[in-house]
């Protein structure tokens, strides 16, 4: 890594968080804001401190609540986009239901799931997939159905079949925009997974929310969201790395 | 090698039916290089795409090595205007891409790949993306993914016109000498006289809307020809000046010699 990359790679988004700290840190203290609306970063970190293992822990549920239902919500997403990008007339048919499940307030889903699989991981994991699986079909689909005019010639004049041309050409063409579908999903399938954990507490940081509420602890709130924003942040850079790694050739595609 | 038959094509368009191609009749020697010239929107890659069976035609029939086109063959291969490769292979596996899907033994044919981008110009960079060569380098890859399948008819669409003008001669240059050392029938759409005369041993002026067969010129000017100076001057001019005055002369009156 050359200096300038160390600087507009590691440098500058630290900087950034460290400014947006500091602001919050100033905010609180020059607005005089009572701690019981909104802690300051210290008293945040403090709140961490006091129960750091149990924190650990329920983050340890959420994530793994997070990394299921999302490979779940890839998996099917990818293989329901493939399956439509197939098939016009399934598509045509199949289109309006999934944009209509899309619709439905998830979090107006979350009494039923309680009804259906009653506590525990399965209707989180469910939530999750039903929030972060849409994206991923949407933008499948929208790569798959890219594929330039001219690679489809390519592959009609070699007589290739249906087959060979969506794996040789089309599937590949798409993954850049299916990364764009995984890195929308990516922050989704986090807050599927506190929908389903504060209206369904049982553990996670979303029950640790909840749970605050409760008790009025508004400092363990925060750091309750300070760690599903870590989360967040260390999920999308997964898969930013993840594309960089399989799709190298598309950033030179766009410049 | 191709007889194209009374064809003729007719595209559905929303405003009735538009006539491309009006009844052409051309036969194609083994070995011959056909350039086809015409003004935009004349149906010059309409033909060639029936010709390679990528499209119907609506009337008549086109045979290529004594069989009648109804798809696309392996031993007839197509080069586009634009170079379209596969952004994420190496120039070598761009190459061997009809290989794989003609489902050849891949191993086989890595040293003709390697062979053919020697020949172009392109052995050092086999390993190299699309992205990193440039335009005409990248239509340099396509033409070797075309000769990759050793083909008996090479169908052209105007393959060096996104290429800037000393890209191009070099280019047609280079075509030029494959034509001469592989002996390939080649149909070449261009609508530029100069590569035309440059490369052609016959040259089929099509007039616009619909395509019909206005002239076929002979050009009968030994090779290798090059462009700039060279023995033949006025014989280039002579027959660049022709097809000038058939291409701007009034489209729409019937192809017979003019007075």
């Amino acid at each position: 890594m050359t200096d300038s990359r160390v600087w507009s790679n590691a440098v500058l988004p630290a900087l950034g968080v460290i400014v947006a700290i500091a602001l919050w840190w100033l905010a609180c203290v020059v607005f005089h804001i009572d701690p019981f609306y909104v802690p300051s970063p210290a008293d945040v970190v403090e709140s961490f401190l006091k129960t750091p293992q149990y924190l650990l822990d329920e983050s340890w549920v959420t994530i793994q609540r997070v990394l299921i239902g999302f490979a779940i919500a890839v998996t099917a997403g990818l293989v329901i986009a493939v399956v439509l990008a197939a098939s016009r007339t399934v598509e045509r048919m199949a289109m309006p239901v999934l944009a209509a499940v899309n619709a439905i307030p998830k979090v107006a889903l979350a009494p039923l799931l309680l009804v259906w699989m009653g506590f525990g991981n399965a209707p989180k994991i469910v939530m999750v997939v039903l929030v972060s699986f849409f994206p991923v079909i949407v933008s499948t689909m929208a790569g798959l159905s890219s594929t330039p005019a001219d690679l489809r010639e390519l592959a009609r004049s070699l007589k290739a079949s249906w087959w060979q041309t969506f794996v040789k050409v089309r599937l590949t063409w798409a993954l850049p925009q299916v990364f764009v579908g995984l890195k929308v999903a990516t922050p989704l399938a986090i807050i599927g997974a506190v929908i389903g954990e504060v209206v369904n507490p049982d553990h996670g940081l979303g029950s640790v929310i909840a749970g605050s509420s409760a008790s009025s602890d508004t400092a363990l709130a925060f750091v309750a969201l300070v760690l599903l924003a870590v989360l967040g942040v260390v999920l999308f850079y997964l898969v930013a790395g993840l594309e960089r790694v399989l799709v190298p050739w598309a950033r030179s595609l766009s410049s | 090698m191709i007889t194209i038959d009374g064809v003729s094509q007719t595209f559905k368009g929303r405003s009735g039916p538009v006539e491309a191609i009006r009844d052409i009749s051309l036969t194609i020697g083994d070995g011959e290089f056909l350039a086809v010239i015409g003004r935009s929107g004349c149906g010059k890659s309409t033909l060639l795409r029936m010709i390679a069976g990528l499209l119907r035609p609506t009337a008549g029939t086109v045979t290529v090595a004594g069989e009648v086109v109804r798809e696309p063959r392996r031993d007839v291969a197509m080069v586009f205007q634009k170079p379209a490769l596969l952004p994420w292979r190496s120039v070598q596996d761009n190459v061997l891409l009809p290989v794989e899907i003609f489902g050849w033994r891949k191993s086989e044919y890595r040293p003709r790949a390697e062979h053919l981008l020697e020949m172009t110009g392109l052995a050092g960079f086999r390993k190299r993306l699309p992205h990193e060569l440039s335009g005409g380098m990248q239509q340099r890859v396509s033409l070797c993914r075309a000769l990759i399948q050793s083909p008996k008819v090479m169908l052209m669409d105007e393959p060096f016109s996104a290429l800037d003008a000393l890209t191009r001669e070099e280019l047609a240059v280079e075509l030029q000498r494959i034509h001469m050392d592989l002996g390939t029938t080649i149909v070449f759409v261009t609508h530029s006289i100069q590569e035309a005369v440059l490369l052609a041993d016959r040259v089929a002026v099509l007039s616009s809307r619909p395509g019909r067969l206005r002239r076929l010129v002979e050009i009968p000017i030994p090779r290798p020809r090059t462009f700039g100076h060279n023995a033949h001057m006025d014989q280039v001019a002579g027959v660049s000046a022709e097809l000038h005055s058939l291409l701007l002369s009034d489209e729409h009156l019937p192809a017979s010699p003019r007075p």
